[in-house]
């Protein structure tokens, strides 16, 4: 490590260094999405929140519909950022560019699934929300597509579909009763500024210690 | 970890660490909700001013002088809590007690402002008090913006209140052992006042017009009333979450506030909810730790050192090892080790055997309860043969001792034979070769049989046989 190689006069000056880049969560913004932070994803296109709710799709797999809300304020829009199925990815860990994740939905337990199902609005590949107390299967898992070494909170980044290799996306059709206005989600094969996401509200765990130190070296 | 620091062109407030009400306090209200919502303390005086020039900070906080920014945070709260003039209505210096810990932790925990006054005292900190004293404990304390000045949130149940956010929380049991703090972001859409009006509590009513004389119609109709203009905005503040010592799973930890906001109401809670992970070499139950240790078998004969690392590194052998009590830390619970001894794998010859028969000098431990004999062989010899098996249906009282104790207790025989059960606890072997030898007094006479039993590291191989 390389503070140990340092002189010990310039660690009083150090210190306040590192302090401000962990206020500032690294150069000029915010730090990046760890595992165990709880967020709501905002399709940059089309202005609406990825959300979920108790309602089941009326054809497809009939499995727990995902939706896009405009609302800002909605406690359903709320996902939890998980490791790959069957990994463990620990509190505080920051998510790479090319990571696989799987976003579980805070209130039913659910995870953002993908399967070879027709979506009911616009036909392309239905996406839903599978699995029970976070637990699902392998058509959980999603890469996180970004350029740059981790996911950063104010990128615009791309969700695609592990197995499937489509990218989750919203072109616009908007449901019917009993959830008006509301926007289909679903995964499409071609990439767009349709696929773009980005992280809004939410509970963000910090970056654990280990991390910050290697930020810290590597900036400096 | 560094304070969270002020420095920066955002707009949020200075000093912003925000920290749940302990669940064991206050399991509802935070504060009686009969007495009077406390009046918004006074901005602390700048500090060339003070009358209290020469506070001792350290003290006020009850930290010692090396203490680390976990203690300080640690002592802030406990004591914020306890100190808070609501609690101590009693005390006309409660108030002053009060500002003079928020003094005191705004100092130690900016590392800037703890070297200036480790060097110079109260008197040589340069700049004076940014945020007022009342800033830092609402931003511990989550949103009480209420409380002051406002009405106590307890009073009136019909405002509506936006949603609640339950969150996990996964700890390690190694911070369960020794408590840590949780530095989570929360980013979150505030109700804002924005110019204008808007539409509110809209809702349906029906609408009877009258067309003519005796017909009317009935129409639905949205009738909205009128409130100040309001916008979502993002705002951005630091949670610290407290993983207190010997936290059980389950429990959890509020924020008022920090929910999801409602237009026409109240934020709801944002709760962290403490989920235990498993560990890899401790396990819990209670206040308890068990751990296995496997040891080879030449450690159990000949004694045998080693060092266990307990969950924040403390090499251990004495009691009180467990995990800390929630209620009270002082209490702790006991480790629990379990050894299990490891046999060899290999067979011995029989010049070894003999030799480890010397050497050990123990015998079978069941023929010295039994029979007092040398030799096992000898000892199953003597012990079963029998001058005559009790006809069919005697009770097991009836029989002589000896034999009684070979037989199952449930006096299973019947006239085809005799069925016989045994424990055999053998202090250590390997490939040992036991006899049995039965003999029956049946219509058809005695008969003899024996049996050879073999038996490997320290399971028995074959255990049924009926002659």
């Amino acid at each position: 490590m390389e503070a140990a190689r340092r002189p010990p006069l310039l660690l009083p000056l150090l210190l306040p260094l590192l302090a401000a880049v962990l206020g500032a969560a690294g150069r000029g913004g915010p730090g990046p999405v760890t595992c165990g932070s709880v967020v709501k994803l905002l399709n940059v296109r089309h202005n609406v929140r990825l959300h979920s709710h108790d309602v089941r799709y009326g054809s497809g797999s009939g499995q727990q519909s995902v939706t896009g809300v405009s609302a800002a304020d909605d406690g359903n829009s709320y996902w939890r950022v998980r490791g790959r199925t069957a990994a463990v990815c620990q509190r505080g860990t920051p998510v790479r560019c090319g990571q696989t994740i799987r976003l579980t939905h805070l209130g039913t337990g659910r995870n953002l699934h993908s399967h070879r199902f027709t979506s009911p609005l616009s036909g392309n590949q239905e996406v839903s929300a599978f699995g029970e107390a976070g637990e699902g299967d392998y058509l959980d898992d999603w890469t996180v597509v970004c350029s740059g070494t981790y996911w950063v909170r104010d990128d615009e980044v791309r969700f695609q579909h592990t197995s499937t290799d489509v990218f989750l996306s919203v072109t616009g059709e908007q449901y019917g009763r009993p959830i008006h206005g509301q926007k289909e989600v679903h995964g499409m094969a071609a990439s767009s500024q349709n696929n773009y996401w980005k992280v809004m509200e939410g509970i963000f765990m910090q970056p654990s210690e280990a991390f910050q130190m290697e930020q810290y070296h590597t900036e400096l | 970890s560094a304070a969270a620091v002020l420095a920066g062109p955002r707009s949020f407030p200075l000093i912003a660490f925000l920290s749940p009400i302990s669940p064991h306090l206050f399991p509802l209200a935070p504060f009686p909700s009969h007495l009077p919502p406390i009046p918004v303390p006074l901005p602390l005086p700048s500090l060339s001013l003070s009358p209290h020039g020469r506070r001792d900070f350290y003290k006020i906080l009850g930290v010692s002088r090396g203490a680390s920014i976990k203690d300080i945070k640690k002592a802030y709260r406990k004591l914020a809590l306890q100190l808070h003039p609501d609690r101590n209505p009693d005390d006309p210096r409660a108030q002053e007690k009060f500002q003079d810990l928020g003094a005191a932790y705004e100092v130690l925990s900016d590392e800037e402002k703890r070297k200036q006054y480790d060097a110079y005292g109260e008197e040589g900190l340069k700049d004076g008090h940014q945020s007022s004293h009342g800033d830092i404990f609402s931003h511990f304390f989550g949103d009480f913006g209420f409380m002051f000045g406002g009405n106590p949130r307890q009073q009136d149940r019909n405002i509506p209140r936006g949603s609640d956010i339950i969150v996990d929380l996964e700890v390690t049991l190694e911070e369960v052992y020794s408590g840590n703090f949780v530095e989570v972001v929360r980013n979150k859409p505030v109700a804002r006042q924005a110019p204008g009006k808007r539409k509110c509590n809209c809702r349906q009513e029906m609408r009877t017009t009258q067309l003519g004389p005796g017909r009317f119609q009935m129409t639905q109709e949205v009738v909205c009333d009128e409130c100040p203009n309001v916008k979502l905005v993002n705002e951005e503040r630091t949670l610290e979450v407290e993983i207190e010592p010997g936290v059980r799973d389950g429990m959890e930890y509020p924020f008022i506030g920090e929910g999801e906001p409602h237009v026409d109401g109240e934020p709801g809670d944002l709760r962290f909810r403490i989920k235990v992970l498993k560990h890899p070499v401790f396990e819990r139950r209670g206040d308890d730790l068990y751990t296995n240790v496997t040891i080879s078998l030449v450690e159990a004969l000949t004694g045998f050192e080693m060092d266990i690392a307990h969950l924040d590194g403390h090499k251990l052998w004495k009691k009180g090892e467990g995990l800390p009590n929630f209620d009270n830390n002082n209490i702790k619970g006991s480790l629990i080790i379990t050894f299990d001894v490891e046999f060899p794998k290999e067979q011995l010859t029989a010049e070894q055997r003999e030799g480890l028969k010397q050497l050990l000098k123990q015998g079978s431990v069941q023929k010295q309860r039994l029979l007092g004999h040398g030799g096992i062989w000898e000892w199953f010899l003597m012990a079963l043969v029998v001058p005559s098996l009790p006809p069919h249906g005697t009770s097991l009282e009836k029989l002589p001792p000896l034999l009684r104790s070979v037989l199952r207790e449930d006096g299973n025989w019947g006239r085809k034979g005799l069925s016989v059960s045994m424990t055999i606890s053998v202090p250590f072997s390997s490939d040992m070769e036991l006899g049995w030898a039965v003999e029956e007094e049946g219509r058809r006479g005695w008969c003899q049989e024996k049996f050879a039993l073999r038996t490997r590291g320290f399971g028995v191989g074959a255990s049924n046989w009926e002659g």
